[in-house]
C-alpha cells in the first residue's frame, strides 16, 4: 500500500480521475475539505463581527481619497450608501436603516437629535479635533442641550445659481434667485429637489427674511410662485451630476448649484458664472453625525478610525482641490496650492461664518416646508 | 375495565399510535388537506411575505401621521383626504392612462414578434426566444438610462436628425414628459408581452388555419376569425402582466418623466420617503390596488361579453 501510493501522483483530482484513489485517501480528502470548510466559515463569522464602518452620505463622498487613513489601516474602505436628500436620509434612518456615520448639514442636527437618531461624539477621541476651526466647532445649534458635540463639521461652502453668462441677460440688474423663476428661460431651468432649499430660495425671491419661520400666509405666496416655477423647469434634480450633464449638453441655462459645479461646467469650456445673488447665497456647513447605538453596525474603534481618516488634513485638502468646498480642518489649507485656495475663495471660515449661517428650521415649520414642496413638485 | 388493561400492552390500537402519526393519518385521509400540505411551503411563504404585508398596509392606512409619531386611532382621514383633493384622483387617472397606453403599445408591438416566432421560425425557436430576453440581462435602471441617452437633448435621435439637417435645434419634447415614460416602459416590458402571446399562438391547431383557407378565407380574414380569437388568452395575459405593474412604477417617471410625467407611484414613494407619511402612502397604495383590480375585472368582463357574442 505504502509503496503503491508513493509511486503515483498525490494530486487528489488526478487520483480521482485515474481511479487510483482508495477509500482511505478519499476520506482523508473529505476530512480536509470539511476542516477547510469549517475554518472558512469560522473565519468569515469572525469577519462578520468586525463590520466595516458604514457611511451614509451624499453621492461623491465615496471617493477613497476621503477615507485613505481608514483604508491604510483595514485594507478596505468603509461601506458607503448614498442618499439624494437630507429629509429622505433622516426618514430612512428613522425607519431602521443601519449606519454608523451620516452626513447632514448643521441646520438639521437639532431635528435629528429630537428624532433620537444621533448620539454625541467623544471629541477627546477625535485625533484632528484640535486642528479644527474654532468657529465651526461651536456652532450653537449643533450642540446638544447639555453642550455635547453632536456634529463634526466637515465641508462648507455656498449654494447659489450657476448660469450661462452668454444666454442669461441680467439687463443691468443684480444677480438674483429670480433667475430660477424667469419665464424667458422656460424649459431650460432646473433646481435641486430639496424642500428646505426650494421653499427658502422662493421666499427670498418674494423678499421674505424670516426664512426659518415662514408664516402660513407667506407659505401660500411661496406655493403660488413654486407652482409657477414648476412649469418653467426641465426637471428637479436629486444628484447635481444630472444638472451638470444637462448644462454641458446645452439643455439648461441656469440651475441651483453648489460651488463645485462651476469648475465642472467651466472646464468644459462653457461661459458660466456662480452667482452672488442679491438676496444672499445659501451658505452651508455640512458634517458628520454619529448615529444612535441601535443604528450602529461597526465597533467604536473602527468608527473613530473612520472619523480620523475623514477629518485628516489630507482628506480636507482633497476636498478643497477636487470639489472647491472649504475644509473644517485648518491644516488642510496648508496642503493646497495657495492659488487654488484663492480661486476657491473659501480660505477664511471666520469671514464666511460672519455672514451668518442659515438658521435651522424648527421641526413644525420644516414639516410644513416638506409637505408644501412635495405637493408642488409632484403636482398634487 | 379489566378487558382494556389486558389488551393494552399487546394490541396496538389507533389510540395508542403517536400523536404525530395520528395527525398524519387524518391529514392523509382528506384530499383537500393533502393538497394544502403539498402547497404548504409556498403557502407559508405567501402568507408571510404577501398576505401579512398587505394586511399591515391596510392597517396602516387607517392610522395617521403626526410629524414624528403615528396616531394609532382608527380613522378614515387618509381616504377622505384622497377624495377631497381632486389632484390625487387626477394623478391616479393619469397613471392608469399612461399604463393603458403602455399596455396597448406593448401588445401591438409584441404581437408581430410573437407571431413571427410561432409561425415563421421553424428551426432554433429556443434561440429566438432567448434573443428576445437578451435586453433583460441588463438592469432595469440601465435600460431606462439607455432611453435617456436615445431621447436626450444631445441624444441619438436629436444628433441624428441634426446631422441629417432635418432640425436645427434639438427637439426638447421627446424627453422629460409622459410620452418618454410610455416609450421607456413599453420597451422595458416587451418580453413580458411577447412570451404569453407566443405560447398561445404556438398552441393553435394548424389544421384549423388550413380548414379556414380551404373554406375560402383570405389570409386577413383567417387571421381575424381564427388566429386572433384563439390567441386572445395570451393577449389578455400579456395586457395584465404589463398593465398591473406599470401603474405603480415610479423609477421610470422619475428618470425620464420630468415635471409632467409624475405618476401615482412617485407620490407613494414620497410618502414613504421624504414626506414621511406612511399611513397616507399606505392608503394611496390600497386605493391604487383597488382601482387596478376594478379595471382588470371590467376588462375581463368586457372580454367575456365579446367572446359570447362571437
Amino acid at each position: 500500500m505504502k509503496r503503491h501510493v508513493s509511486h503515483v501522483t498525490r494530486d487528489p483530482l488526478d487520483m480521482l480521475l485515474s481511479d487510483r484513489m482508495d477509500r482511505r485517501e478519499f476520506h482523508k480528502i473529505l476530512g480536509a475539505l470539511g476542516l477547510g470548510f469549517a475554518a472558512t466559515t469560522l473565519g468569515s463569522s469572525k469577519a462578520h463581527a468586525e463590520e466595516d464602518a458604514n457611511f451614509f452620505s451624499w453621492s461623491g463622498y465615496e471617493l477613497p481619497e476621503f477615507h485613505q487613513g481608514y483604508i491604510d489601516k483595514y485594507g478596505t474602505g468603509p461601506k458607503f450608501s448614498a442618499f439624494g436628500g437630507i429629509t429622505e436620509a433622516m426618514n430612512k434612518i428613522r425607519a431602521g436603516f443601519k449606519t454608523d456615520v451620516a452626513h447632514p448639514c448643521a441646520g438639521e442636527v437639532t431635528a435629528w437629535n429630537a428624532a433620537g437618531i444621533i448620539a454625541p461624539f467623544d471629541t477627546s477621541a477625535l485625533k484632528h479635533w484640535p486642528d479644527y476651526f474654532e468657529t465651526l466647532r461651536t456652532i450653537d445649534h449643533t450642540l446638544s442641550p447639555s453642550g455635547e458635540n453632536l456634529f463634526v463639521p466637515w465641508d462648507w461652502g455656498n449654494s447659489s445659481i450657476l448660469y450661462r453668462t452668454d444666454i442669461v441677460d441680467l439687463e443691468g440688474e443684480e444677480e438674483s434667485w429670480g433667475i430660477l423663476f424667469d419665464e424667458r428661460y422656460k424649459g431650460k431651468l432646473a433646481t435641486y429637489n430639496s424642500p428646505q432649499a426650494g421653499v427658502q430660495t422662493c421666499a427670498q425671491v418674494l423678499g421674505y427674511t424670516n426664512l426659518d419661520r415662514l408664516t402660513d400666509a407667506q407659505l401660500a405666496e411661496v406655493r403660488k410662485l413654486l407652482v409657477k416655477q414648476r412649469g418653467l423647469l426641465r426637471f428637479y434634480w436629486d444628484s447635481q451630476t444630472e444638472a451638470g450633464q444637462a448644462m454641458v449638453a446645452g439643455e439648461l441655462v441656469a440651475t441651483y448649484a453648489w460651488n463645485d459645479l462651476y469648475k465642472t461646467v467651466s472646464d468644459e469650456g462653457l461661459a458660466v458664472k456662480f452667482a452672488v445673488p442679491k438676496e444672499g447665497a445659501r451658505n452651508w456647513v455640512c458634517g458628520l453625525v454619529l448615529t444612535a447605538p441601535e443604528s450602529r453596525v461597526a465597533s467604536d474603534e473602527r468608527v473613530y478610525d473612520f472619523l480620523d481618516a475623514m477629518m485628516s488634513p489630507e482628506a480636507g485638502a482633497y476636498l478643497i482641490d477636487a470639489y472647491s468646498y472649504g475644509s473644517s480642518n485648518s491644516k488642510a489649507f496648508d496642503l493646497v496650492a495657495p492659488e487654488r485656495v484663492a480661486e476657491v475663495g473659501l480660505s477664511d471660515p471666520e469671514a464666511f461664518l460672519a455672514k451668518g449661517l442659515l438658521k435651522p428650521i424648527p421641526a413644525e415649520f420644516d414639516q410644513k416646508y416638506v409637505e408644501l414642496w412635495e405637493e408642488v413638485r409632484l403636482g398634487m | 375495565m379489566t378487558d382494556r388493561v389486558v389488551s393494552a400492552p399487546d394490541v396496538v390500537t389507533p389510540a395508542r399510535l403517536g400523536v404525530v402519526a395520528k395527525y398524519r393519518r387524518a391529514i392523509m385521509r382528506s384530499e383537500a388537506l393533502r393538497g394544502y400540505n403539498l402547497l404548504s411551503p409556498t403557502l407559508l411563504f405567501m402568507i408571510l411575505f404577501l398576505a401579512l404585508p398587505l394586511g399591515l398596509l391596510l392597517v396602516f392606512s387607517f392610522w395617521t401621521q403626526n410629524y414624528l409619531d403615528i396616531d394609532y386611532s382608527f380613522t378614515l382621514a387618509n381616504y377622505t383626504k384622497f377624495f377631497d383633493r381632486p389632484v390625487f384622483s387626477y394623478l391616479l387617472g393619469k397613471s392608469i392612462l399612461i399604463s393603458g397606453s403602455v399596455t396597448i403599445a406593448t401588445v401591438i408591438l409584441a404581437y408581430p414578434m410573437a407571431y413571427y416566432i410561432a409561425f415563421r421560425v421553424h428551426k432554433h425557436k429556443l434561440v429566438w426566444l432567448i434573443l428576445i430576453t437578451v435586453p433583460f440581462w441588463t438592469s432595469y435602471l440601465l435600460r431606462v438610462f439607455a432611453w435617456k441617452v436615445i431621447l436626450g437633448y444631445n441624444g441619438v435621435i436629436n444628433s441624428g436628425l441634426m446631422e441629417l439637417g432635418l432640425i436645427s435645434e434639438p427637439l426638447e419634447f421627446i424627453l422629460y414628459n409622459p410620452f418618454a415614460v410610455v416609450i421607456t416602459l413599453a420597451h422595458a416590458w416587451a418580453a413580458f408581452a411577447i412570451l404569453p402571446i407566443y405560447v398561445s399562438l404556438e398552441k393553435i391547431d394548424r389544421s384549423l388555419l388550413e380548414a379556414a383557407t380551404d373554406l375560402g378565407d383570405t389570409p386577413i380574414m383567417r387571421f381575424f376569425r381564427i388566429t386572433l380569437p384563439l390567441s386572445m388568452p395570451g393577449v389578455i395575459a400579456a395586457a395584465m402582466l404589463v398593465f398591473i405593474p406599470t401603474v405603480g412604477d415610479f423609477v421610470t417617471p422619475k428618470m425620464v418623466g420630468g415635471t409632467d410625467g409624475v405618476m401615482i407611484g412617485n407620490v407613494i414613494q414620497s410618502m414613504f420617503g421624504t414626506s414621511h407619511n406612511w399611513p397616507f402612502g399606505a392608503s394611496l397604495s390600497i386605493i391604487s390596488m383597488t382601482a387596478i383590480t376594478i379595471m382588470i375585472v371590467v376588462f375581463l368582463w368586457i372580454n367575456r361579453i365579446m367572446r359570447r357574442r362571437a
